[in-house]
């Protein structure tokens, strides 16, 4: 169960260049878990060196570190998984939920993409 | 009082010990063949990885050699053969495959427990290899210390989560469960895109907006998830204590995946194994029923 307990939360997803989600696990052997991590441990660095909290992150740090996890995804990507991949680019979500005045809210927005590299986009129509 | 002195510490019969030892050595196998790391490089060194670099581990072709390897260590730590090295190869191993994983920019606790108990194993029989200069074959002193370990070690592990809860949110984390409901929704989302796997909507909408409109019933499902780690060192009392406590936190472990498809197979497995102990409760019974049907 989770130690902190906020009225806010996030997670990150991989979309294709049309907007579909693609399987994390399945395609880059890691965990949506992990890779909200990743990309929020590279967003702390970056935004620790102007002393802010990454909550205070700009959309120019978001899309720094989202351009981060969704390399280290590509990066990662096993040659069985790379033919799975039909894309030639790449886009980072951002789901953020929150609860208040007894109401659930959902906002979703990409904050990063990048094109994936040719070798890897081979099977992209 | 002396009968709760009596119980405090839980003498294994040898049989018993056997039975955990090759349980364990199957969760072990389990757990690493899962949870093996495909990661070539240690971007963000953690831990351990900071002065060794585990990347060769995240290599097929070194993985296909040390699987076979894993099998016989296990085989041979199972039988109570040289139990410092077998262990101590796959406790190393467990060390590395996790390190890999957690120096990637993020960590994780998947395996944290289950290595850690295989290493407090590893310590206990090197501390009687030594004690006794038998590298051999371990003593039944040693199983004793092991197994008793390992249960210490799942106990504190409980405990200190529950302590975590308690002081990250200034003691009012019982209060704030409901918010919990959040968590479940990002979870449940977050396990469909692993996967693209269409999970049940009930427990992605639905009940995350009932435990907010009922606070009493997160306060009920996670308070009593809260007590059971926060108390989990009553568990060393005795084989009863181990029991309500084993199976209490398996059927905690059963309602989070349900609810939030999080899995903890690795720590049911070692809670089945340590403190539920099936094998023997299932010869207390049997010897029950005999010596009553004798009576009879």
């Amino acid at each position: 169960m989770y130690s902190g307990i906020s009225s806010k939360t996030f997670y990150v997803y991989v979309q294709d260049a049309e907007g579909k989600p693609l399987p994390m696990l399945a395609l880059f052997g890691v965990r949506t878990a992990r890779a909200k991590k990743i990309y929020l441990s590279h967003l702390a660095e970056i935004t620790d060196a102007r002393g802010a909290k990454s909550s205070q992150a700009t959309a120019e740090e978001e899309r720094a570190a989202g351009e981060h996890l969704l390399r280290f995804l590509l990066g990662n990507m096993l040659p069985g998984q790379r033919a799975e991949l039909r894309t030639k680019r790449v886009k980072l979500a951002h789901v953020h939920l929150s609860y208040a005045r007894r109401r659930f809210e959902k906002k979703e927005r990409i904050i990063a993409a990048i094109d994936v590299p040719p070798a890897q986009a081979k099977g992209a129509q | 009082m002396k009968a709760l002195r009596k119980d405090w510490v839980v003498r294994h019969a040898p049989w018993e010990l056997v039975l955990m030892r090759v349980l364990f050595a199957g969760a072990l196998a389990y757990s690493l063949r899962e949870n093996w790391p495909t990661f070539t490089s240690q971007p963000v060194p953690h831990g351990l990885g900071q002065w060794i670099d585990f990347s060769f581990l995240g290599n097929p072709a070194i993985f296909s050699i040390i699987e076979p390897i894993c099998w016989v260590c296990l085989g041979l730590y199972a039988a109570g053969v040289f139990p410092v090295l077998s262990l101590g190869f796959v406790s190393f191993l467990g060390i590395g495959a996790g390190t890999l994983m957690n120096s990637q920019g993020a960590i994780g606790h998947t395996t944290q427990l289950i290595v850690m108990v295989a290493t407090a194993q590893f310590l206990c029989y090197a501390w009687f290899a030594a004690t006794e200069k038998n590298f051999l074959c371990a003593s039944r002193n040693a199983h004793t210390w092991a197994a008793d370990w390992s249960k210490v070690v799942i106990a504190a592990g409980y405990t200190v989560s529950g302590l975590v809860k308690l002081l990250r949110t200034d003691g009012e984390w019982l209060v704030r469960s409901p918010l919990l409901s959040l968590q479940l929704m990002k979870t449940n989302e977050m396990d469909y895109y692993n996967r693209l796997i269409e999970g049940q909507n009930f427990w992605a909408d639905t009940f995350p907006r009932i435990l907010v409109e009922q606070p009493w019933l997160a306060w009920i499902i996670f308070g009593s998830g809260l007590l059971l780690e926060f108390f989990c060192f009553l568990a060393m009392l005795g084989r009863v204590w181990a029991l309500a406590f084993g199976a209490g936190l398996i059927v905690m472990h059963l309602t989070i995946s349900k609810i939030m498809r999080l899995s903890f197979e690795e720590h049911m497995l070692l809670l089945l194994i340590f403190f539920v102990n099936v094998p023997f409760w299932a010869y207390w019974l049997a010897k029950r029923v005999r010596q009553s049907l004798r009576r009879a």
